[in-house]
């Protein structure tokens, strides 16, 4: 999909996303903190697709930085779209990222013979990681036209370029240099583009998720024409609702070098290392299975029972207080469309700290009443608002989204969370998603473990060397944690397979780096400690006889 | 088609392969043949014969598909209860070598055939998706074996069954090329 402004080269700086563990919105409207364990990852494409009976239904992300004036986008569809644009949330991705991010952890786990206790399981520390409408001449290119929550939208038949390109002008749509260069692949008889601005009135902040529904065999993401308005590098993650686990079909598919993630530091290198393993497939056209699994986790965390209480009710409160007190007690997440939707009807005091803005909407009471009270002249007038007005808007554009995006989870078992990155000179194929019933789940998170080699325990945890085992099986010796992700590996291939994926049967591998990847050092017995893992130095090789003696003794123990 | 008992005489109207149409079943069996569609996708069933080449439309979002129909004697229609819907489900696979090149599974609507009597249609013709294709699998001038099964729900383990080989063409002019780029794997 495009976006159509000159700004767009902020595509990846859109909001930094702070991963979690699952959460459910609570009843004051907000999130549990973010997991510092995870890594943090800015995609520049988000999609979210279910696919049933012939029909994709893509729940689209559209990130943008950039004036409200300039807002427009762009997207190829193959049919027109059942029930035109609707609105999506944020929510769903806030919750689908969390639910399904990948996490790296390490287990510590002290030797034999220790006398300290370090606890069982830890992912870094938290420090470490935070480190205008058509006229009747017009209707034939004109599909449909309309407006839904922040946007007008309009489908154009895209049978000719030149015609379609000058509506879109002609009625305020920007559009990018370049797109005309890539864009011949999408026009043909039976062709159509959706494109997207913004309704008059509204800001960069009401820009907020689209869904649509159309035929289609499979789902596609029309990443060419993106192209033009891409940088590199651009992350690009979707998640595939289903019967089975999904796959890239046109791509190839990557199981990565797990030694490659900082480990000790909760994977926080970890879009380098899959920038650096897709990088390694042909044309860099490659997948990463993040998740295939169950939706479980998402049941019930959009649209549990109860939550957003009643419409008539909510629209009946014509006080401001009790209406924000509604809103946090009834589940409405603070944040995104519903507060710019709020500030259009109770306008933060510009004199307010920042962080007392961040909480403006969460403490109605406070700042509403306590605060108001104490600095009258902060507030401009009185709150007098139409509750059924507001009330509408956001049963439009917050509750009936979230809970239809709610409802993806209860229709379909299985989903499946794939990622890439992409340079526009890379960008030459659209990536299609199918399923293979087949194929195993992958879990998102990844345990490796670290064992304290006990008689040398004088410089801390960080410091203490001990036995590194990933999750498949290779161990090494580590002077200390630090040595992991100091330690050069720029002859070890970030991928450890790449594979093709197909619609039925196992993998093929086509590359297959088992042999080039860094062998275990450490042997199981502990006995095996190689002086290379370690800083050279005679110190270090004395803690290797050293500790290596203590295994072995607390092994003939047993 | 495996039909060979029905083999006869329907004109093949867009279908390039020489062979005689085959014979449409007789309406007491419980039958279906697969034919091919008009080329913009609207209704019409087109009978063909196996090996007919079909020409690659552009759609759906950059890709190519071929355009196929399906037509139903009147004794099927029983199967799938009032509403006309069968459950289709479709596997286009490479005759050479088995591999799986486009699968799907829908519901389509049966609607009376204009043209050929106690016969019923699918309501529109349906895309088979083909490319952009599996990494590294070539569809473009290669023979192809679309079996298509027609089921009454998800439960039913009978379906009624046929198959259509066909070799996929990329079409001529502006998609020419992008044809090629992204159907020969």
């Amino acid at each position: 999909m495009l976006r159509t402004s000159t700004t767009l080269a902020a595509l990846t700086a859109a909001t930094a996303l702070t991963v979690g563990a699952p959460s459910r919105a609570d009843a004051c409207g907000c999130f549990a903190p973010p997991d510092p364990s995870v890594p943090v990852v800015q995609a520049g494409e988000r999609i979210v697709f279910a696919h049933e009976d012939g029909m994709v239904t893509a729940h689209i992300q559209i990130q943008y930085q950039g004036d409200a004036s300039e807002f427009g986008w762009l997207l190829p569809l193959p049919s027109v779209p059942e029930d035109g644009l609707k609105l999506g949330v944020e929510e769903l991705f806030t919750q689908i990222i969390n639910t399904t991010q990948p996490k790296y952890r390490v287990n510590l786990v002290a030797g034999d013979s220790c006398d300290f206790n370090f606890p069982g399981r830890f992912a870094g520390s938290a420090s470490d990681a935070q480190n205008a409408p058509p006229s009747e001449e017009e209707s034939g290119l004109v599909v449909l036209q309309d407006s839904i929550g922040p946007y007008d939208y309009v489908v154009l038949d895209a049978s000719t370029k030149d015609e379609m390109f000058d509506w879109l002008v002609e009625n305020g749509y920007f559009i990018p240099t370049g797109t005309e260069d890539v864009v011949q692949p999408y026009i043909y008889d039976g062709a159509y583009f959706l494109a997207l601005k913004l309704r008059k009135g509204n800001d960069v902040g009401d820009v907020q998720p689209v869904v649509l529904r159309y035929k289609a065999d499979y789902a596609m993401i029309p990443i060419v024409l993106t192209s033009v308005a891409a940088n590199p590098d651009m992350g690009i993650q979707v998640w595939v609702l289903g019967e089975h686990r999904a796959i890239p079909r046109n791509y190839r598919h990557t199981v990565l070098n797990e030694e490659h993630i900082d480990w000790f530091n909760a994977g926080a290198n970890y879009n380098d290392v899959i920038i650096a393993a897709t990088n390694e497939a042909k044309d860099g056209q490659s997948f990463v299975t993040e998740y295939a699994g169950t939706v479980e986790p998402m049941r019930g965390l959009l649209d549990y029972d109860g939550r957003f209480g009643s419409y008539e009710d909510l629209k009946r409160i014509d006080d401001a207080i009790e209406y924000l007190r509604y809103l946090r007690y009834n589940g409405f997440a603070f944040g995104g469309a519903l507060t710019t939707l709020l500030q259009q009807y109770f306008p933060v005091p510009d004199t307010l700290e920042s962080f007392a803005k961040e909480d403006f909407y969460n403490f109605p009471d406070a700042y509403l009443q306590q605060y108001r009270d104490a600095n009258p002249e902060a507030y401009a007038a009185e709150y007098r608002f139409d509750a059924v007005e507001l009330t509408d808007k956001l049963w439009e554009r917050i509750v009936t989204p979230t809970l239809e995006a709610g409802e993806l989870f209860n229709k379909w078992p299985k989903m499946t969370r794939m990622y890439t990155t992409l340079s526009p000179d890379e960008m030459t194929r659209d990536p299609v998603f199918s399923f293979n019933p087949s194929l195993p789940d992958v879990a998102n998170e990844h345990v490796a473990t670290y064992t304290y080699l006990c008689d040398a325990t004088q410089d801390g945890p960080q410091n203490t060397p001990g036995i590194f085992e990933l999750p498949d099986g290779r161990r090494f010796y580590l002077e200390n944690q630090a040595a992991w992700t100091e330690k050069n590996r720029s002859s070890v291939p970030y991928s450890r397979r790449i594979e093709f994926l197909r619609e039925e049967g196992p993998p093929q591998i086509e590359v297959d780096n088992s042999t080039d990847l860094t062998q275990s050092t450490a042997g199981d017995s502990g006995c095996a400690c190689s002086a290379s893992e370690t800083r050279g130095s005679a110190a270090a090789s004395m803690l290797v006889v050293l500790g290596l003696g203590v295994i072995a003794v607390a092994r003939r123990r047993r | 088609m495996r039909h060979a008992p029905y083999f006869a005489v329907l004109l093949a109207l867009a279908a390039c392969s020489g062979e005689p149409p085959p014979d449409p079943p007789p309406p007491g069996d419980s039958a279906l043949i697969v034919g091919a569609g008009p080329e913009d996708g609207t209704a019409g069933f087109i009978a063909v014969e196996d090996g007919v080449e079909l020409t690659l439309q552009p759609g759906a979002q950059g890709g190519f598909h071929v355009y196929v129909n399906l037509r139903f004697t009147e004794a099927s229609l029983s199967k799938f209860g009032d509403d006309n819907k069968p459950l289709i489900r479709r596997f286009a696979r490479r005759t050479s070598n088995g591999t799986l090149v486009s699968r799907s599974t829908h519901t389509t609507t049966l609607m009376p055939s204009p043209d050929a009597d106690a016969m019923f249609d699918t309501e529109h013709s349906i895309p088979v998706f083909l490319c952009p294709t599996p990494v590294g699998v070539a569809v473009a001038d290669e023979t192809l074996i679309l079996e298509v099964e027609a089921a009454a729900d998800e439960d039913d383990t009978d379906p009624i069954v046929d198959t259509l080989e066909f070799i996929p063409r990329c079409p001529t002019g502006d998609q020419e090329q992008f044809c090629r780029n992204i159907c020969f794997g």
